[in-house]
């Protein structure tokens, strides 16, 4: 067993790994996990605190939070996912190419990279989907278009160091053309150091689309979105808290999760790595 | 079969306020067909960017380079795609010269791939074939990079360059961070592959020992210029230059009884970021002890000191001409 021989003594990557499968579970088995409709509305139970028959109690519609949490995790974990590969493969297509080919095209890329870094994220997040209107498509759209810049300097960076290397002389040398050397010898080099930074992007994102949800202009009111819930559940934070803290437990969970995960993988990906854990 | 006709590399940085360096000034040598020309000099003379720029790897500013008669400089892309296989180069650092994500196996099939010459089952064949050609196993075939020491990734990289069956090898110092055991069967593989493939090569080192070993003749670079070139015998039996001299004079030999042929020259120390367009006149004069006012004002022409000697310097024919009683013997240990 590979997963198990790299992970032993290594706390924070087990642990984050057991994390997130159990929320991959919890989403993809969420209709049997789940003892409610999400969206089922029963007046005559509205607010009722966690007990027996409702794990975490239910909303201020009467629907059991429990369920809803457990079906949130779809759209939370899923769409921060979507976004975070989007992210990823565009910045690492887009700073291949500015740090292999330099000159004029690297400070045209890295011009807008520089611009786009400048403001403030949520900010401009906020202005696009105010500008688009609040859905789904937009939401990823704004999360994207702030998104890549952050990958593209990165991975920039790592092409300058790998494209400096023989290998990449070599394989020109051998007859390799532009695209063949970028696609089989740079981007398999950076990838590993990126996926590091995207998995501890991944909670970065479902914070953002939490806020954005919160505030509501990501995903809209009856899905049960934890940002969403969150927003839904504030006018009753003074007098029954419980609706806000089983949806924000589950962000600071997944968030916390993928932060472990990320700081573990960045030990185990390097072959040089393997090679001292002895597998 | 080789010839380099006063190439140049002006390198720039900047796109403001543009900053350039020329690190290689007019240089021109010959290589006839198997035989094999050592560059030397101190780190950062220039005779890795002239290596780089003969396979290609980096553009000349200015000048020409003839492989077979075609000149490579002006050649389209195209038809330098179909060229590059006959030309290839070794680096230095063999460590970083293969894909550390792929297996030896990968890497030696490359040059088998890219230029589609054999496919399928030959593939391996041929692979296989390679390493024992370079004295290796086919079990280290399924190795990563770093699981092999320095030594034996050489022998990859010469494996790989052969599937090609070059014409000419630029090996840029392909031994300076082995072992000196090591580099000793390295460098006797290399030679016992060129005498079996007949190919030509450049061999740039600073070693100088090392290049008198594998050389026919020898270049001596300083500042992106060649001050002294010549066949091997007679750069080591009656070397003109000064700072060919005072680079012999550096050379470690292991037998302390022996005493030294050239004695260790005190050059004035200077740093090489000293803007040469400034100063006029012989790029070495700020560290030659024979420095003259001539030397200050003039740049040296080449002048023919013996046949088939060339050498750039104004003051040469008043040196001492010491004859060399070396012996002759190269020494690895």
């Amino acid at each position: 067993m590979y997963i198990l021989e790299v992970t032993r003594g290594k706390k924070m990557l087990l642990t984050g790994s057991i994390l997130i499968f159990g929320f991959m579970a919890l989403a993809v088995f969420a209709p049997f996990i789940a003892p409610y409709d999400p969206d089922d509305v029963k007046v005559e139970e509205r607010l009722l605190p966690p007990g027996e028959h409702h794990l975490m109690g239910t909303d201020g519609f009467g629907r059991d939070i429990f369920s809803r949490v457990v079906f949130g995790t779809r759209y939370s974990l899923f769409l921060a996912l979507v976004v975070v590969s989007i992210n990823l493969l565009l910045g690492l297509m887009i700073g291949s190419i500015a740090g292999y080919f330099g000159g004029l095209i690297d400070e045209l890329i890295m011009r807008i990279v520089d611009i786009l870094l400048a403001f403030p994220n949520i900010i401009l997040a906020l202005c696009i989907v105010g500008v688009l209107g609040p859905s789904v498509q937009n939401l990823i759209l704004a999360l994207v278009a702030l998104g890549w810049v952050g990958y593209t300097r990165v991975s920039r960076g790592l092409v300058l160091s790998i494209k400096e290397q023989g290998f990449i002389g070599a394989a020109k040398a051998l007859g390799g053309s532009n695209m063949y050397i970028i696609m089989r010898h740079i981007i398999p080099n950076a990838f590993p150091p990126l996926l590091v930074l995207a998995t501890l992007h991944v909670s970065h994102t479902i914070l953002s689309i939490a806020a954005l949800s919160f505030l509501g202009l990501g995903v809209q009111a009856p899905t049960p979105e934890w940002g969403a819930m969150l927003s839904e559940g504030k006018q009753f934070i003074f007098t029954h808290p419980h609706v806000m803290i089983s949806p924000g437990l589950a962000i600071t969970l997944s968030v916390l999760s993928f932060n472990l995960l990320g700081e573990g993988l960045r030990d185990v990906l390097d072959p040089r790595a393997r090679e001292v854990l002895n597998v | 079969m080789l010839e380099v006709v006063g190439i140049k590399k002006v390198f720039t940085s900047g796109i403001f306020r543009r900053r350039s360096i020329e690190v290689v000034r007019g240089v021109s040598f010959r290589v006839n067909k198997g035989q094999t020309l050592g560059l030397v000099g101190e780190s950062g003379c220039g005779k890795t960017t002239v290596g780089k720029m003969i396979v290609r790897l980096i553009e000349p500013t200015a000048g020409r380079i003839l492989f077979n008669g075609i000149e490579l400089t002006r050649l389209d892309p195209r038809k330098l795609r179909k060229l590059r296989p006959k030309i290839q180069i070794i680096f230095q650092d063999p460590d970083m010269a293969f894909n550390p994500r792929w297996k030896i196996r990968d890497s030696l099939g490359e040059p088998f791939k890219l230029n589609r010459l054999v496919r399928g089952r030959e593939i391996i064949d041929r692979v296989l074939e390679l390493i024992e050609t370079v004295g290796l196993h086919p079990e280290h075939l399924n190795r990563y990079p770093f699981e092999l020491s320095g030594g034996q990734l050489q022998r990859v990289a010469l494996a790989r360059v052969l599937a090609l069956q070059p014409e000419l090898i630029v090996a840029d110092e392909p031994t300076s961070s082995l072992d000196v055991s090591v580099q000793a069967q390295v460098l006797t593989l290399l030679k016992e592959l060129q005498r079996r493939f007949q190919f030509t090569c450049v061999f740039i080192s600073h070693d100088l020992n090392v290049a008198r070993w594998m050389s026919d003749r020898i270049a001596v670079m300083y500042r992106g210029k060649i001050v002294e070139e010549g066949k091997t015998e007679s750069i080591f039996g009656s070397p003109c230059h000064p700072y060919t001299r005072a680079l012999l004079g550096a050379i470690l030999v292991p037998d302390p009884e022996a005493g030294r042929t050239w004695r260790i020259a005190s050059l004035n120390h200077v740093s090489p970021e000293v803007n040469l367009e400034k100063a006029g006149g012989c790029s070495f004069q700020d560290r030659c002890p024979h420095a003259e006012k001539i030397c200050r004002e003039k740049e040296p022409p080449l002048a023919v000191p013996a046949p088939d000697h060339r050498v750039a310097c104004h003051r040469f024919k008043d040196l001492v001409p010491v004859q060399a009683n070396v012996t002759g013997k190269v020494c690895f240990l």
